[in-house]
């Protein structure tokens, strides 16, 4: 084990260590555009909210669209890594560090959202100190906060041995404060029998926790809309329909940086097709979940066509201009097939073809998301009396939309600068259960790594 | 070819000058004055159940067979005094061209003849978009009254309508629509209607299964409305209606009060301590591996062990 670790870390440190001109110039990049949203942020707080395109009857948009998917990608990566966690799923193991840090970013990334669209950012304390608990967005804010300390609780957990061999290794002879920084995160890890079971058990524990939290916040924020009144938010398969959402989204998330991590850091020998393969496989199964979900809340809203929930779907299936046909096209037809086909037929699951379908699912899922805020909000149960154009439709404004692409360039920003401070691939799970960490290696070498 | 490039010259200057045409018809100059409309003014008159009255006055223009409400324009009331115009009030119209002139119990509007007749006058003085206008109203003093009676369980009301005493006699309104009303959260629910008799008398057998408040009560408001009279009403309290207690300790804990349903609180803390308890413990944890490696100190691990 000790070669591999040790192969393992002469092959990260010089990515660990520096950063490529490459890199220099994206992280200039990212900083300006999130500058630039912050920019739009202070212009919004100073004029008020009138300068982006909510208004009454719209008063959520972009925002919340924004937030539930960076949120919904968090909560699918937490299911996903508890999930492979508890059945001792071995293939998993080069990818648990990805995993764990887009559940953590995500989960950071989405919450802001909630706070943009509050008018009155003076009386966010308010949400504390006078918060009723009857109100499912206090729910929320309980729900999120127990979730991000969850997540966090799990990648420390999870980096422990790591920081314990990049402490110990002589392979590389790093700066003092990074050697301070790994001894003092290693928390005094030298792998003692009793501090392996300690920590696997305590690893476990988190693993088992953080599925039903997922799952609770994720429901959550699904009741936020289902228990109001409005059409096509009043649905009882809310709940599940936004958990299994989440977890499609969160699997083409992860394909992608799958991707995106193999091809920028060489990491072919770590991430393999079969791993593509398997995720792949996964994609399907929660896609086509997702696919049946997503035919029963339509049928039934359709079928049954009280007015509203009809006005509603008349918008989804109007090309005219003025409705959401295309996006809904895109979103749930598109989005769904296209993947379904391509994962669901082994001829077609190429590293290439698993990573497109991936792409089509996380634009479609976006906007599946502004679908379902936006044209619900557009068809009001009271119509209101001032009926001047923008109070009716809602269009995004250039603030809304510097703060949605603030929020994609600080996902990159953050994944590109932990990826200095941890390695993206876990080297002790990946050295001690073989090499390539390949699935055909982990036949041969099937001892489950709870037992390590 | 020559000719082609002729005739597309000629065609193009006749574009040109229909252009242009079109523009100076379609654009107004800039010095014309906006066009006067004539106002079209409702009025009406109430006499309430407390003897105040009111003068309402609802002002628009039709456009294309649309109504546009005047907003913002005074309207004068005026009593006609023996032929002499006494100003009673000024109000200013709403959004929807409405407004109302309230004359508090006393005050007496100015009488013409010994008939009772007297005239009012609605007028507008004109500005630079409505043209002057006036509405007159020649209305007759009239008087509602209402008689309960309870007989053998029967809850009985009788109304009677009638005009200007006219040498110590009433003037009965015969044959006149009359209803019952009880007022509602947001409105007043009609309850019944009949008509008078010869002597401008109606009879009412009142409804037993009407809510009333937490006792029973019930505001009972008689109405008329006749062109010349306006509108006139009459109002009693009796203790008709259904008790409706509101069983306050059922709403103490509900989504809508302060106070949270007790299932709420349970299953919220249950979550809560249940996963932050697992916090506790994995953090807990963290400390005795970090207390362990103290004692190791030395041995660098790692890989060393495995």
């Amino acid at each position: 084990m000790k070669d591999r670790a040790l192969s393992m870390i002469r092959a990260f440190s010089p990515t660990m260590r520096r950063f490529t001109t490459k890199e220099k110039i994206w992280i200039g990049i990212f900083l300006l555009i999130i500058l630039w949203g912050l920019l739009g942020f202070i212009y919004m707080a100073v004029e008020g909210h009138h300068v982006t395109g909510m208004r009454d009857n719209v008063f959520w948009g972009l925002y919340i669209a924004n937030f539930a998917y960076f949120i919904g990608i968090s909560y699918g990566c937490a299911l996903i890594l508890g999930a492979l966690r508890l059945f001792k799923v071995q293939w998993r193991l080069p990818l648990t560090r990805i995993i764990e840090s887009v559940m953590l970013i995500t989960a950071i990334i989405g919450p802001p959202f909630i706070i943009l669209c509050m008018g009155r950012l003076d009386r966010l304390h308010h949400l504390l100190f006078y918060g009723r608990i009857q109100s499912p967005i206090i729910w929320d804010v309980i729900a999120i906060s127990t979730y991000i300390v969850g997540a966090l609780l799990f990648l420390y957990l999870a980096l422990v041995r790591d920081f314990a061999i990049l402490r110990d290794n002589k392979e590389w002879v790093m700066k003092k404060w990074r050697k301070k920084m790994y001894t003092f995160f290693s928390a005094g890890f030298v792998n003692t029998p009793r501090q392996k079971k300690i920590l696997n058990f305590s690893i476990d524990t988190l693993a088992m926790i953080i599925i039903p939290v997922a799952v609770i916040v994720s429901s959550v924020l699904a009741w936020i809309f289902g228990l109001t009144l409005r059409p096509g938010w009043h649905s009882s398969i809310f709940g599940p329909y936004f958990v299994v959402a989440s977890i499609f989204t969160a699997i083409a998330v992860l394909i992608c940086m799958m991707w995106f991590f193999r091809s920028n850091m060489k990491l072919s020998d770590y991430i393999t097709e079969l791993h593509f393969k398997r995720m792949a496989t996964l994609l399907f199964v929660a896609g086509a979940i997702y696919a049946y979900f997503t035919f029963s809340e339509y049928l039934t809203g359709w079928f049954s066509a009280k007015k509203l929930e009809g006005e509603l779907i008349h918008k989804m299936f109007d090309f005219s201009g003025n409705g959401y046909g295309w996006m809904f096209l895109f979103s749930t037809f598109i989005g769904i097939i296209v993947p379904l086909v391509i994962t669901g037929i082994p001829k077609f699951k190429t590293i290439k073809n698993i990573t497109f379908a991936s792409i089509i699912v996380v634009l479609a899922m976006w906007v599946k998301r502004y679908l379902v805020i936006v044209p619900t909000l557009e068809t009001p149960n009271i119509p209101i009396q001032d009926f001047r154009p923008e109070y009716l439709n809602y269009i995004p404004t250039w603030v809304e939309w510097s703060a949605t692409l603030a929020a994609v360039s600080f996902f990159f920003l953050a994944l590109l600068l932990l990826t200095k401070f941890y390695p993206i691939i876990p080297i002790w799970n990946v050295a001690k259960n073989g090499g390539e960490s390949s699935p055909e290696i982990e036949n041969e070498n099937s001892q489950p790594v709870l037992n390590a | 070819m020559k000719s082609i490039k002729n005739h597309m010259i000629k065609f193009s200057r006749i574009l040109m000058v229909m252009l242009f045409s079109v523009a100076c018809i379609s654009s107004p100059a800039q010095d014309e004055e906006p066009e006067m409309i004539d106002l079209d003014l409702t009025f009406s008159l109430q006499k309430l159940h407390d003897g105040a009255r009111t003068l309402s006055i609802k002002a628009g223009s039709r456009v294309d067979k649309e109504f546009i409400a005047a907003e913002g324009i005074t309207i004068n009331f005026y009593g006609d005094n023996f032929g002499e115009e006494e100003l009673i009030g000024t109000v200013t119209t709403d959004e929807y061209g409405k407004a109302i002139h309230r004359l508090e119990p006393g005050i007496k509007l100015p009488v013409m003849d010994s008939m009772g007749n007297y005239y009012l006058i609605a007028r507008f003085d004109g500005d630079d978009k409505y043209f002057e206008t006036e509405v007159e109203i020649e209305a007759v003093e009239g008087f509602i009254e209402m008689t309960i009676d309870e007989e053998d369980g029967l809850k009985n009301i009788m109304v009677k309508v009638y005009g200007f005493v006219e040498e110590g006699e009433e003037v009965p309104v015969e044959w006149a629509s009359v209803s019952l009303y009880v007022p509602r959260l947001f409105s007043m629910l009609k309850v019944k209607e009949e008509f008078t008799d010869e002597e401008g008398k109606a009879y009412f057998e009142f409804p037993d299964d009407i809510p009333g408040d937490a006792l029973g009560n019930l505001e009972i408001y008689a109405r008329f409305e006749g062109d010349e009279f306006g509108m006139l009403e009459s109002k009693t309290e009796k203790l008709w209606g259904i008790p409706m207690a509101i069983d306050a300790e059922v709403n103490v804990r509900a989504l809508w009060s302060n106070h949270a349903p007790i299932w709420m609180i349970i299953t919220l803390t249950i979550l809560i301590l249940g996963v932050w308890g697992h916090y506790a413990f994995v953090v807990l944890n963290l400390r005795k591996i970090r207390r362990d490696g103290k004692s190791e100190i030395g041995k660098e691990i790692a890989w060393e062990n495995e």
